[in-house]
């Protein structure tokens, strides 16, 4: 399993503990997930323990609605350790119906533009697909969705997903919702990587996993002055 | 012969962990010789204990024993929370200990492998 698969599959996971567990433990539950998994320790055993966890939690936090989202852990858990995850195989076409949408989803970064246009295409939808320089824990992910003006008079939202990003909580956008029968224009903005000189569309906190100085040999190994001089040269 | 433990009922209500689950106890004793964030005690559970605490159950006994207030969080070192053991948590620990050394002795006698 890539270590993007079994990252996803974790961050699921620890999702499906209430907001404020989140909170508190999230980051830090993800970090070790990661460290048990580089130890050698199985990527589904960990996701597996912390849906149960979950639905643990849930029953202890939420007495008086503690069945629906302890079962709907639970049944993320069947999901993840039993199907791995359709939406998670990149040889899977990014796309899936429920509830009257159309879910694409990118589960290959690298291809996110050709994934989402297959998906539009099929569908007949009026869906345009651009990429846009971003910052490079953006790449291959949704930065933006512009709607016409159709959408006011009474055409159907369409609906960003947030799916887990790579070492983060926050989420990143992912995959988007389009109501089956949506007949108004929109264009969908992919990060890509930016050339020099090029402004970024989006950009996210330069700490985030993925960006340049939470990478760059900076943080965490020199202290303040140096630290200040070597940014400024990169800027 | 039938060998049993002594009455120890005032113990037995005293030992807050006899209840809280192995996962507990298992911290308990790998915070009782410094702080440890959640990484650390795994590994240092795993090394003692022979047992690998999956980190859903770890933070799950974590929080427990916070409430009972066994242990305090310390303030975060970037995204990791260490944790100490607190008086409280040294005392529940000792009391545990005492309580699986009876039960101990009781079992290796009754296996003639002689009292503890």
């Amino acid at each position: 399993m890539s270590s993007y698969r079994y990252a996803r599959m974790i961050e699921i996971a620890v999702r499906c503990y209430p907001q404020e567990w989140r909170d508190r433990h999230g980051d830090e539950a993800i970090e070790l997930a990661e460290l048990l998994v580089r130890d050698g320790g199985s990527a589904v055993l960990v996701a597996w323990s912390y849906l149960r966890g979950a639905a643990r939690e849930q029953l202890v936090t939420r007495p008086s609605r503690r069945l629906r989202p302890a079962l709907a852990a639970l049944v993320i858990g069947a999901t993840l350790i039993g199907v791995p995850l359709v939406l998670l195989d990149s040889s899977t076409p990014a796309n899936a119906a429920s509830s009257g949408e159309v879910i694409a989803v990118i589960s290959n970064r690298s291809d996110a533009v050709g994934q989402l246009e297959s998906v539009f295409r099929s569908h007949h939808f009026n869906i345009e697909v651009e990429e846009e320089p971003s910052s490079p824990s953006r790449v291959g992910s949704i930065l933006a969705v512009k709607v016409g003006p159709e959408k006011a008079i009474g055409h159907a939202v369409l609906r960003e997903i947030a799916g887990p990003c790579v070492g983060g909580v926050s989420g990143c956008i992912d995959a988007i919702a389009v109501p089956l029968h949506y007949t108004g224009k929109a264009q969908v903005f992919v990060g890509r990587r930016a050339n020099p000189g090029e402004r970024y569309f989006a950009s996210v906190s330069v700490l985030c996993p993925g960006e340049t100085w939470r990478h760059g040999g900076i943080l965490g190994k020199t202290t303040v002055s140096p630290a200040q001089h070597l940014g400024a040269q990169r800027c | 012969m039938a060998v049993t433990g002594s009455g120890h009922d005032g113990e037995r209500e005293r030992d807050v962990l006899r209840r809280a689950g192995e996962a507990s106890v298992l911290i308990l004793t790998s915070l009782a010789d410094g702080p440890k964030h959640g990484y650390a005690l795994i590994s240092d559970i795993k090394e003692f204990s022979g047992l690998r605490l999956g980190p859903g159950t770890l933070y799950g006994a974590l929080d427990r024993l916070e409430s009972l207030g066994l242990i305090q969080a310390l303030p975060a070192e970037e995204r990791r929370h260490p944790y100490r053991i607190t008086f409280a948590g040294e005392i529940a620990l000792r009391d545990h200990l005492d309580s699986l050394e009876r039960v101990s002795a009781v079992g290796r006698l009754r296996l003639g492998l002689g009292g503890a």
